[in-house]
């Protein structure tokens, strides 16, 4: 049934704020390349990706056609820097698909590569991590060919809910994924992952 | 197309029968009895309504899932990876009455008095929103003649919905 599926370690977010850092956790914990589990590795992630965000001086709060304004609360690129730091320099790339496949099958690149793949979801306010796919033959359901794989369903872990794992089909992976209104990333959906 | 809980139930433990052959999913399911099936009215523009099913052994959850009312399929399966684990609460509708104390304590902080006299109604409700970013945790939605509530499936109140596609904040 499992077509990739990586050893990554659930991490629950600490405030609605920190759903960026918490899935930072996951993947640097997964590669063994911070400490642990805990509040205080979250916070200090949460502050580098703060620390990337302004060195890269990129606008955390961007005007779109129509209010409200697009508020990063964790900025892709703050993410991205703050994962390169850790693993290496430009092991991991902001990734802007137009189509929700894309995005899928650029995540799970990533996962076939060793690293687990931030994805943003929900109104640029949410960010939750893809640790592999499965494929199931129990019923019809959409199916794609991603990387040589079948999938039909995506696995993530999603820091509001614990970390705990979420196996998700490919129609609720394109509901729940979201495609930036405004700014840079316009109309992208955005996977931070290795490509 | 699904129509009821026991439909919703029957199509999950068809899921959980194939999670528990799959190691990665065994502790979650193998063993699970189905407990609850609760339909769920999807507010989201354009969004499909829900049945979540719950999972338990030894009387704790161990998995949970999303019942696609409209397809038949289930959407989400989320679940327990050590035996000592146990899913976020799954506050039962029948349980519902007993979290509305006199004062209730809402997330930001703030206390509010409810009114002293039953709920009018009590429905089960979820939305695209900041208060909760997966189906798998709608709102017991509970109403007073001029007032309301939002009890999320894990015990956290809420006095209104910030949804997350653009649509006004939903005020309970």
């Amino acid at each position: 049934m499992p077509c990739t599926r990586l050893n990554v370690p659930r991490v629950q977010q600490i405030d609605d704020d920190s759903c960026g850092p918490a899935c930072a956790q996951m993947i640097l914990l997964a590669l063994h390349l911070v400490r642990d589990g805990s509040d205080d590795v979250q916070r200090a992630l949460g502050k580098e990706i703060q620390q990337s965000t302004k060195s890269a001086k990129v606008e955390t709060t961007e005007r779109c056609a129509k209010p409200p304004a697009l508020e990063w609360a964790t900025h892709p690129v703050g993410l991205q820097r703050t994962l390169n730091a850790h693993i290496k320099p430009k092991a991991t790339e902001v990734i802007p698909s137009a189509e929700e496949d894309t995005a899928a099958g650029h995540a799970l690149r990533s996962v076939k590569r060793g690293i687990a793949a931030a994805a943003l979801v929900s109104d640029a306010t949410h960010w939750i991590v893809v640790f592999g796919c499965e494929h199931s033959t129990r019923r019809e359901l959409p199916t794609l060919e991603l990387n040589g794989d079948p999938v039909t369903h995506i696995l993530v872990r999603d820091p509001a809910l614990s970390g705990f794992p979420v196996r998700m089909t490919l129609d609720e992976w394109t509901a729940g994924l979201y495609r930036v209104k405004c700014g840079k990333f316009n109309q992208k959906c955005i996977v931070v992952g290795a490509r | 197309m699904i129509a009821n809980p026991e439909e919703a139930q029957a199509e999950a433990v068809a899921e959980a029968k194939e999670l528990a052959a799959d190691g990665f999913w065994r502790v979650a399911y193998s063993g699970a009895a189905p407990t609850l099936s609760v339909p769920v009215k999807n507010l989201t523009p354009g969004g499909h309504n829900y049945f979540i099913v719950d999972f338990q052994k030894g009387g704790r959850s161990t998995g949970r899932m999303v019942v696609n009312s409209k397809t038949g399929v289930v959407d989400l399966a989320t679940g327990i990876e050590l035996e000592a684990e146990e899913l976020p609460k799954f506050i039962a509708p029948t349980d519902v009455r007993t979290h509305l104390t006199p004062d209730v304590l809402l997330n930001d902080g703030k206390k509010v008095h409810i009114p002293s006299d039953e709920p009018t109604s009590v429905d089960v409700v979820w939305q695209h929103c900041r208060e909760s970013q997966s189906m798998l945790l709608p709102f017991y939605w509970v109403h007073w003649t001029n007032s309301g509530l939002f009890l999320r499936l894990d015990g956290q109140f809420f006095d209104h919905l910030t949804p997350t596609d653009g649509t006004p904040p939903r005020v309970a």
